[in-house]
């Protein structure tokens, strides 16, 4: 059992400052490989799962216009910084939901955007 | 024609046409992307007129971002409200004779600038002084401040520092939209406010600056919220067999 500090929940929500990394040492909980196959999950990573997943988002984002529509328009103007409970509770920054878009949208930016594939670095593109 | 004019009369034909073309083709890309769930953010009206009225308040008074935080709200809304006023300002410039409203609308147009100035400020302020928001700020995100900063402190400039001749600009850019050109005036502060105001409209529809066009197709604001009254179904939720419920109600 990990050691949690658990900040007190007074009156009024008080929105902590950024501890980065807080999270870095939780790991997702991956479900044996028996258990993956009759959902139709390969159970372990495919050789090329990066080009898999990249063209993955790219069906994704064709499926959806809210996908679409918000991975183009966010401004990053900050008012979902100090909302999300997982932040609130933990202060790492990547629970901001916000930096959470923001994994997804690097990605995005990357392959699916004229800004992304050619100025990457300006625009926070990952690959 | 001086080469300068040329350089900028064709710069102006081509950000025209990126702006335009560029933001045309995303709308048509949204238009047609289908959303297969309902996805309205509560309390969402229950009637297309209720949602058109949504729209509206949304994209003239912010309320969602009013309601999630207030300095962002007050700063984001001076600067778009000061904007349009600015721009409705600017008609002067593209309009022989100059509308009535036109007209009227001179004076608000210039306090505008200031305002818009201050709401610039406060904005790019918080990326530096919020931690949350410094953490979440891409160069492009501050390079995007500094490239309406700069048009704005450069149209004022030309208002209160280094006058240029108007006269001449209106008689330019008529002269562009009517295909007749006519030689645009060599001000240093204008041909810098100009080349900015061309960047914008070049990176307009390949940037974040989409939100504009994007509000109005976002789901969860434009969807009735009708869900169980009809049933929804759009790309692959309506390629789903619909299974009757076997209960006997």
């Amino acid at each position: 059992m990990a050691a949690f500090e658990t900040p007190p929940l007074g009156e009024y929500p008080v929105i902590p400052p950024l501890r980065e990394g807080a999270m870095a040492h939780s790991k997702p909980y991956v479900a044996k490989p028996d258990l993956q196959k009759p959902l139709g999950f390969p159970g372990e990573l495919v050789p090329d799962w990066e080009k898999v997943a990249v063209t993955r988002l790219g069906q994704l984002v064709s499926q959806s216009r809210a996908l679409q529509v918000f991975l183009d328009s966010c401004v990053k103007c900050g008012a979902c910084t100090d909302k999300c409970h997982y932040y609130l509770g933990t202060a790492d920054p990547k629970n901001m939901p916000v930096a959470r878009q923001d994994l997804l949208r690097s990605v995005y930016r990357r392959y699916y955007s004229f800004a992304g594939k050619h100025f990457p670095k300006l625009v926070g593109g990952a690959t | 024609m001086s080469a300068l004019t040329i350089l900028y009369a064709l710069l102006f034909y081509a950000a025209a046409a990126i702006l335009v073309g560029g933001v045309a083709r995303k709308c048509w890309e949204y238009a047609r992307t289908p959303q297969p769930l309902k996805i309205p953010i509560p309390p969402a009206p229950a009637t297309r007129g209720g949602v058109v009225l949504r729209m509206l308040v949304e994209v003239t008074l912010f309320r969602t971002l009013f309601r999630a935080n207030k300095w962002i709200w007050l700063f984001g809304w001076l600067f778009h409200v000061a904007l349009a006023a600015v721009l409705l300002r600017h008609l002067r410039y593209f309009t022989e004779p100059v509308w009535a409203w036109v007209q009227l609308v001179q004076p608000l147009g210039l306090y505008a600038g200031f305002a818009m100035l201050a709401g610039l400020a406060g904005l790019w302020a918080r990326r530096f002084l919020v931690d949350r928001v410094r953490y979440i700020s891409s160069p492009s995100d501050h390079l995007m401040l500094g490239l309406l900063v700069a048009i704005a402190v450069s149209g004022l400039a030309m208002k209160y520092a280094a006058h240029t001749d108007i006269v001449a600009l209106k008689a330019f850019f008529l002269g562009l939209m009517a295909f007749d050109w006519q030689p645009l005036p060599a001000d240093p502060a204008l041909l810098v406010h100009l080349a900015l105001v061309a960047t914008l409209m070049i990176v307009f529809p390949l940037s974040k600056l989409l939100h504009a066009p994007g509000v109005f197709f976002s789901p969860s604001f434009n969807q009735v919220d009708d869900a169980r009254e009809r049933r929804h179904a759009a790309g692959w939720s309506a390629r789903i067999v619909h299974v009757k419920r076997a209960s006997g109600t």
